[in-house]
């Protein structure tokens, strides 16, 4: 017993120096974040905020353009989460529940997207959707994010629903329910969880999509909360507190995200939705 | 019943508004892709047709095979050394059990939820030549000789976005083990332990081959994520002075918009597309075809 708990001390204490390894520049942008500007370039590690400059955090909000980027975040991934589960859902219908010769060739069409990285159509999008007007607007974005989540989703809720019994739209059916009413009343309920992990999953992939949003919205008024600390650090080189506090603000919506979504971000793996 | 899952209007309505999105958004741009590769085009003029000229140019392109190199030093950096570390964290983690398990689990989660524009911004301060938090730190530990611009600095330039990538995923990777672990069969390991098996010898013959399917996925998306790399690259070092920490996607995105290449960025592109395909399909079939399961 005694044995066992020294292991168990000497697990926990590497846990910790590790945990501390992986959030330590995080507490080193909080302090500074609550220092005063000129502190940065003062020697020393860490510094206590005498007082904590809260005003900081001020500047940042306005600097930053927070209020507007992070509408425009809440936005896009608003419309894209609702989309990706809704198509995902009716595709994943079709592909597994309905009769249809080329259903095994479609789902395998919309599969291959998982293979496919999202920078090598950067190029061709742009010229694509600079013709056709996509290029800043919010669907601009809203499109591609949908497609490349579909696969993951398609793959997700194909495998939760292939595992339900034929007798669901048997009954449903007597009970004079169309398609439609099926995927409402009786579907959806059921398969909730995966559903679940659909919505999680192009939450937190569309949340921090940078690469896109750079390449095709060039309108400081459309962009996502992600562009703020480059538009700031950009103009304000040297005003280190400030720029921190926008680092921490940007941080905080996903950590509040993270806590919430925590557990279904998990299950989620387990249920192999991963996507590299 | 038969007749109305199969009644062809219902699946179309199904089934078009999804697969629209997706063709428009990734196949068809995709083909677009390399008929652009196939020409000159640099956006302003209109375009003409080269043929191969572009993808013989790239088997001629430094730029190009170092960017690859770099792409794969990423992934051996993820492989080697992520890797490793993740699935011992995983298999300790698992043995904590209780709140501290959890606490654990989301300390190391927490980095791979930030936004990346932060993460590079962080990293970019922390590695400041001269107020940095590293800089200051060998200067405290007596080391100020080793004081150097580890982010500007040509030779240590692709370590550090090495590095930032490794503590970037890290979150991702031991989740992923975490999740395999907890799906093994604990019986198994009872039995095991009252045959005698010691621990060392449980860890090599039992959870490593049972966790080979997990391996494999997790590896495959390590060194797919190594070929993609681009952001952090973007972000921080640019790909640096003499290409000395370009990648491929960052070098074609250059290509196309800064140098106005736009014809040669395609036929980069493509290319790219060729080499993450040829990689994840070798792999899929080492798995048997059973993708992602745990």
């Amino acid at each position: 017993m005694h044995k066992a708990n020294i292991s168990r001390y000497f697990i926990i204490f590497f846990l910790v120096v590790f945990s501390l390894l992986a959030i330590f520049p995080l507490l080193w942008l909080l302090d500074f974040s609550l220092c005063k500007s000129g502190d940065f370039f003062v020697s020393g590690l860490l510094k206590i905020p005498d007082p904590p400059q809260f005003s900081n955090y001020l500047d940042a909000w306005v600097a930053g353009k927070i209020p507007m980027y992070l509408a425009n975040s809440v936005i896009i991934t608003f419309m894209t989460v609702a989309l990706t589960v809704t198509f995902s859902l009716m595709l994943g219908y079709a592909f597994t529940r309905m009769k249809w010769k080329i259903s095994n060739l479609a789902k395998g069409f919309i599969l291959l997207g998982m293979m496919i990285p999202i920078e090598a159509t950067l190029l061709p999008n742009y010229i694509i959707f600079s013709k056709i007007g996509l290029t800043d607007s919010y669907f601009g974005l809203i499109l591609p994010y949908v497609a490349f989540n579909l696969p993951i989703g398609v793959f997700i809720i194909s495998g939760f629903l292939q595992s339900f019994p034929r007798s669901i739209e048997e009954s449903a059916v007597i009970d004079g329910c169309g398609i439609f009413g099926i995927i409402m009343k009786f579907i959806v309920p059921l398969s909730m969880p995966a559903l679940v992990t659909i919505v999680v999953f192009s939450f937190v992939s569309n949340w921090n999509e940078f690469i896109m949003m750079l390449t095709f919205i060039s309108k400081d008024s459309l962009r996502t909360l992600q562009f703020s600390i480059m538009r700031f650090a950009g103009k304000y080189t040297s005003n280190y507190a400030v720029q921190f506090a926008i680092m921490m603000m940007m941080t905080i919506p996903s950590l509040i995200i993270y806590l919430i979504f925590n557990r279904q971000i998990t299950n989620g793996v387990m249920m192999g939705a991963i996507k590299g | 019943m038969d007749k109305m899952l199969s009644n062809k209007t219902t699946i179309l309505m199904l089934v078009l508004p999804g697969i629209l999105v997706f063709a428009l958004v990734i196949p068809v741009p995709l083909l677009l892709s390399v008929f652009y590769g196939m020409t000159n085009y640099n956006i302003v003029t209109a375009p003409h047709f080269v043929g191969l000229s572009n993808f013989i140019n790239i088997l001629k392109d430094q730029v190009f095979w170092i960017s690859l190199l770099h792409c794969f030093i990423i992934a051996a950096g993820l492989v080697f050394i992520q890797h490793p570390l993740a699935l011992a964290f995983a298999l300790v983690l698992n043995k904590v059990g209780g709140r501290a398990e959890k606490y654990f689990r989301a300390a190391y989660f927490i980095p791979a939820i930030i936004p990346v524009t932060v993460i590079t911004a962080m990293w970019k301060n922390v590695f400041n030549p001269q107020f940095g938090f590293l800089n200051k730190l060998l200067e405290a530990l007596g080391l100020g000789n080793l004081k150097m611009d580890f982010m500007g600095n040509p030779h240590t330039a692709l370590l550090s976005i090495v590095f930032i990538s490794i503590w970037y995923g890290f979150g991702w990777a031991v989740l992923i083990y975490y999740a395999g672990v907890k799906g093994l069969p604990e019986e198994l390991f009872e039995a095991a332990k009252i045959d005698g098996a010691g621990r060392i010898r449980r860890l090599f013959s039992m959870t490593i081959p049972l966790l080979r399917p997990v391996l494999i996925v997790n590896l495959s998306l390590a060194i797919i994520a190594g070929l993609k790399s681009m952001t952090i690259v973007y972000l921080t070092t640019g790909g640096s002075v003499g290409n000395a920490s370009q990648v491929v996607a960052n070098y074609f995105y250059k290509v196309a918009f800064t140098s106005q290449q736009y014809g040669y960025g395609n036929a980069l592109s493509v290319l790219f597309v060729i080499i993450c395909m040829i990689v994840t399909v070798s792999f899929n079939k080492v798995t048997d075809g059973s993708r992602i399961e745990f």
